[in-house]
């Protein structure tokens, strides 16, 4: 094995903690240790992400690592000032994980094509003037969450994660399905207003 | 900020589509709509955002992974230059239409084989293999408009090329007219242009004009 797990204890704390610049070394320099820190930090949360009803541990595993191997192959694709790289990473893993429940369809976008549409999402018109920076939405969105009540934020969870409909998710916990989704709706509108500001 | 339009999905098919839980047609609209639309693929760009935000937050879920995994990860990275630039042919790369469309279609829009629905309406069902919802790319002449109708489930609508005028609206290319309720709606063409559409409903079309009454047992939708 050419790759010593133990080489990543050689690069610096506060690069290991930016994930945006991780991945762009991962397109830039093809660098492996950069790659390896992603790979601790994500790869635990993908495979739960993964994991579902039509998926069990070991097919998560799997499906995590063909997850990696895309984005070692896409990275220098990767824009950091279009978007972060935990949304590059969940992008590329709710595509595999849609790939693989429909595997006897299409999946009719291409992978490039929804990862290259990142990078255009805020192209339009004069948004230059009030366009919210890549960073700090991170920032916003990061403690927003942590903000969020309880009851709204297993729901957030439960409906990008599970993979299951609002009704099953109801049906799950034992709520009504209008609550269930008005707990949603209150979520995504204090998540999104928080990015959109001057929507609101 | 660019300017609020309406006719754009409603917020929960943003939701669902990021996290990959709407039925393929009701998909393919909205992918299709995310393409052809600046700001839904804003407003897309944000959820995405909030699923790596969740991903990223301390409270997301962690599964272990096996001693292996990386080790063999790595290895596969070793073999996999070869592969890298797999050929990722992009089918029918050539035809004129929305990226989302092309794996559903052939040729252009004006060379499919239509059906004709009614005069100057036509329909072109596509293969989405989707139980749920059917999708179907529609063709309406300039001035023509489909007799009222109503859904027993959502009908969503996205103007590909042309533009269309129901309930005094008029939808451009890359608008997307959702209608949930079963309210009786009457879509036409709008402009000088043939417009085409791709749309998809959940269940049944129910014609619920006069005319339409006497003509349901005959039309399949």
């Amino acid at each position: 094995m050419k790759n010593n797990l133990k080489d990543v204890s050689g690069t610096s704390k506060t690069m290991l903690d930016n994930h945006n610049e991780l991945l762009c070394a991962v397109g830039r320099d093809r660098d492996r240790k950069a790659f390896i820190a992603l790979f601790e930090y994500y790869a635990p949360r993908v495979k739960s992400f993964l994991m579902n009803n039509k998926i069990n541990a070991d097919t998560a595993e799997e499906l995590t690592q063909d997850v990696f191997v895309k984005l070692w192959r896409k990275a220098h694709m990767y824009d950091p000032d279009k978007a972060g790289a935990s949304t590059w990473i969940f992008t590329i893993a709710r595509n595999r994980r849609i790939d693989f429940i429909r595997k006897h369809s299409r999946l009719s976008y291409e992978e490039d094509d929804l990862l290259m549409s990142l990078n255009d999402a805020e192209q339009d018109g004069d948004e230059a003037l009030d366009f919210i920076d890549q960073k700090q939405k991170k920032q916003i969105l990061k403690e927003a969450l942590k903000e969020l009540p309880e009851e709204q934020s297993l729901l957030l969870r439960k409906s990008f994660f599970d993979n299951k409909s609002h009704s099953e998710i109801a049906q799950e916990i034992q709520l009504p399905l209008g609550t269930v989704k008005s707990r949603i709706r209150l979520a995504m509108n204090k998540l999104r207003g928080l990015l959109n500001k001057d929507d609101f | 900020m660019t300017t609020h339009n309406k006719h754009i999905a409603p917020e929960a098919y943003f939701l669902d589509y990021v996290a990959g839980t709407l039925n393929p047609s009701d998909n393919l609209v909205i992918e299709t709509h995310i393409d052809l639309n600046d700001q839904a693929r804003r407003v897309a760009h944000d959820y995405f955002a909030i699923g790596g935000a969740l991903l990223d937050s301390t409270q997301c879920a962690q599964e272990s992974l096996s001693q292996s995994c990386l080790d063999s990860l790595l290895n596969r990275l070793d073999h996999d230059e070869e592969d890298a630039d797999e050929a990722t042919t992009i089918a029918n790369s050539d035809i004129l239409c929305p990226q989302p469309l092309k794996a559903f279609i052939d040729k252009d829009f004006d060379k499919l084989e239509w059906v004709k629905l009614m005069n100057g309406v036509y329909h072109f069902p596509l293969e989405t293999g989707c139980q749920i919802s059917k999708a179907r790319l529609m063709m309406i002449e300039p001035g023509r408009a489909v007799p009222e109708h109503a859904h027993d489930g959502p009908e969503l609508t996205l103007v590909l090329r042309g533009a269309f005028q129901d309930q005094g609206d008029i939808y451009n290319s890359g608008d997307l007219a959702a209608i949930m309720d079963h309210e009786p709606h009457t879509p036409a063409a709008y402009g000088d242009e043939v417009c085409f559409c791709l749309a998809s409903n959940t269940k049944g079309v129910r014609l619920t004009g006069l005319i339409g009454r006497l003509l349901n047992p005959f039309i399949k939708f």
